[in-house]
């Protein structure tokens, strides 16, 4: 493939994971000219995988962040379990000093709704957003989606005249024009080469390179600059957050306490029991989201210990009572010592290697165990069920899902953020950004289908604003 | 100076002030309102939960029997075991290590014993 001087198109897309593929679903039935620009191949290769190794350092190590990360066609779609559950009102509205989102959960809602079917999943899913505040637990399940490993399948793009796709490009860094307003290039390499190309003032671009790959872009250096394009905010990188779990203990527990769920009449097809502490509860104990989801557990010989707890209520409350495994799923604060850098040494496409810091601090922690002692005690005044605390597992093993977010979090100005409300990086009028990089906090669950749901969103956007430029 | 005038107001004064002073000194905050009701934290949450044995989260009333009942089942479980090994025990006792080493062995420990 011949190195190209201008990428001539309305819209290029940079990366072809789900935060880029919804995007371009918005934009396939148009007349627009869609560039897409993949740094893997159509299969993981050797080289691919070698471009997401890290310095990874806190309690997220041994390639955990680069193992979550991929580069490759569909990008981390194609190793996602499908564990799904949408953000709720108390998520956004900066709740103790967390930072706010800049927009409401009405407009998230409506894209939930929308991107449903694209995750695999019926529209109602969208129903669990919204539940009863006041109450101090809540049986908010996990879906567990089944989304379109069709993202690994590149003829649902090119079967489109106008999306040209480009894999084994890797984006390096962009340039600017003199006034800082516009990226007029894009450094790039093809398997180590690089080459750069320029960008017309009117092209749009969107930045889906995954939610560490996405601030990778924006720390290269730029020798004519003193700070990067797109870091004029100093941002990011930092607030580097991703999702606490680890197993709180075991309960005997009524079977109703695992059945499916009914107050949001959702059409559920594979979901996962969890509770989750209410939202007015949640403000007044100042703890941070947490979700405790039972699982059955593994069977095996009870101690006497065990059976005679076991036995004990099930002979005072009338009732048999089955051994499940409780598991969190939780929280990160946003905390700046959290945070993403660069090194000197670059990968084999020619960015620096990152650096990362992520450790949990002890309100993450705090929050777990508040939780699950809470609902201990729920149950058990509830007659529905006697648990455990695991003290060693929730404050020595606590590990977590790398679902890198917060650094380029988007925000309602350019003092707090790095990008706008729809994603556009504050300095540029034509540098957008989506996936989970962008949310200021994470909410307890898995961001794809948030991801999706804001990738729908900007796709709109896009449409609206091309058509303004005729 | 003191004359029988000033002693009359002084001994009325002694006299008004304790009827007065609830309302002369009183605060305006209301009194449903104390200082001691006001934070919730202050007060001792007596709830009855309590963290049994490997962390169970029970109620202190159930105490007593659950302990009751481990006692039982513990001791069923060791009568149970008991059993096993001693069916274990007719069994025909291991082969001893004939070998050098483990003759050498033998003899170290059998010195180690005596220290």
């Amino acid at each position: 493939m011949d190195p190209i001087k201008y990428f001539d198109a309305d819209v290029i897309v940079i990366g072809t994971s789900i935060a880029s593929q919804t995007v371009i679903q918005q934009l396939t039935n148009t007349n627009l000219k869609i560039m897409v620009l993949e740094g893997g191949d159509y299969e993981l290769t050797k080289f691919g995988d070698s471009l997401t190794f890290s310095d990874e350092r806190g309690h997220y190590v041994n390639h955990h962040w680069g193992g979550h990360w991929s580069r490759v066609y569909g990008g981390a779609s194609r190793i996602w379990n499908g564990f799904s559950s949408p953000l709720e009102k108390w998520d956004l509205v900066g709740v103790d000093g967390r930072p706010k989102w800049p927009i409401s959960m009405d407009e998230i809602e409506k894209y939930y709704r929308l991107s449903a079917p694209v995750m695999g999943e019926d529209p109602s899913v969208a129903n669990l957003v919204k539940y009863d505040t006041a109450k101090m637990f809540v049986d908010r399940p996990y879906i567990i989606m089944d989304p379109p490993l069709s993202y690994s399948d590149p003829k649902l793009l090119t079967k489109n005249k106008n999306i040209e796709l480009r894999v084994k490009h890797n984006v390096i860094r962009f340039t600017a024009d003199e006034s800082s307003s516009y990226i007029n290039g894009i450094w790039y390499s093809v398997e180590g080469d690089v080459r750069f190309a320029g960008v017309k003032k009117n092209t749009r671009i969107v930045l889906g390179a995954g939610g560490l790959g996405n601030a990778q872009i924006l720390l290269q250096p730029d020798p004519k600059r003193q700070v990067p394009v797109g870091n004029e905010s100093g941002l990011v990188g930092k607030t580097l957050m991703a999702h606490p779990h680890v197993p709180t203990g075991e309960g005997f527990v009524d079977p109703s306490v695992v059945q499916k769920p009914t107050w949001a009449k959702v059409k559920y097809k594979k979901w996962l029991p969890a509770y989750i502490v209410g939202a007015e509860h949640k403000t007044k104990l100042n703890l941070l989201n947490c979700s405790i989801s039972f699982t059955p557990a593994a069977v095996r010989e009870l101690s006497a210990n065990e059976q005679a707890v076991q036995e004990f209520y099930e002979k005072k409350w009338g009732k048999k009572l089955a051994l499940y495994t409780l598991f969190a799923r939780s929280e990160q604060l946003p905390n700046p010592d959290n945070r993403i850098e660069i090194v000197t040494e670059k990968n084999a496409a020619g960015l620096h290697r990152l650096k990362t810091y992520c450790v949990f601090g002890a309100r993450d922690t705090m929050s777990i165990d508040a939780t699950a002692r809470m609902l201990g005690e729920y149950l058990l005044r509830n007659k529905l069920g006697v648990t455990t605390i695991d003290n060693d597992s929730i404050f020595l093993k606590t590990w977590g899902w790398a679902h890198p977010s917060g650094v380029t979090r988007f925000g309602a100005t350019p003092k707090d953020s790095v990008c706008d409300s729809n994603g556009r990086v504050w300095s540029y009028q034509n540098l957008y950004i989506n996936g989970s990089s962008l949310f200021p906090t994470v909410g307890y669950a898995n961001p794809t289908w948030t991801i999706a749901a804001l990738g729908m969103r900007l796709g709109d956007h896009l449409l609206k604003e091309m058509k303004k430029l005729g | 100076m003191m004359n029988r005038r000033s002693i009359l107001k002084l001994g009325l004064g002694a006299l008004l002030l304790p009827l007065i002073s609830s309302s002369l000194f009183a605060q305006s905050v209301n009194k449903s309102l104390g200082i001691m009701g006001a934070n919730p934290d202050a007060t001792p949450r007596i709830d009855g939960i309590d963290t049994y044995n490997a962390g169970w989260i029970t109620m202190l009333e159930d105490k007593p029997g659950l302990l009751e009942l481990e006692a039982k089942k513990t001791k069923a479980l060791e009568e149970k075991s008991g059993k096993v090994k001693s069916a274990d025990s007719a069994s025909p006792a291991p082969v001893k290590d004939k070998s050098v080493m483990g003759k050498v062995q033998e003899f170290f420990g059998k010195v180690k014993g005596w220290f």
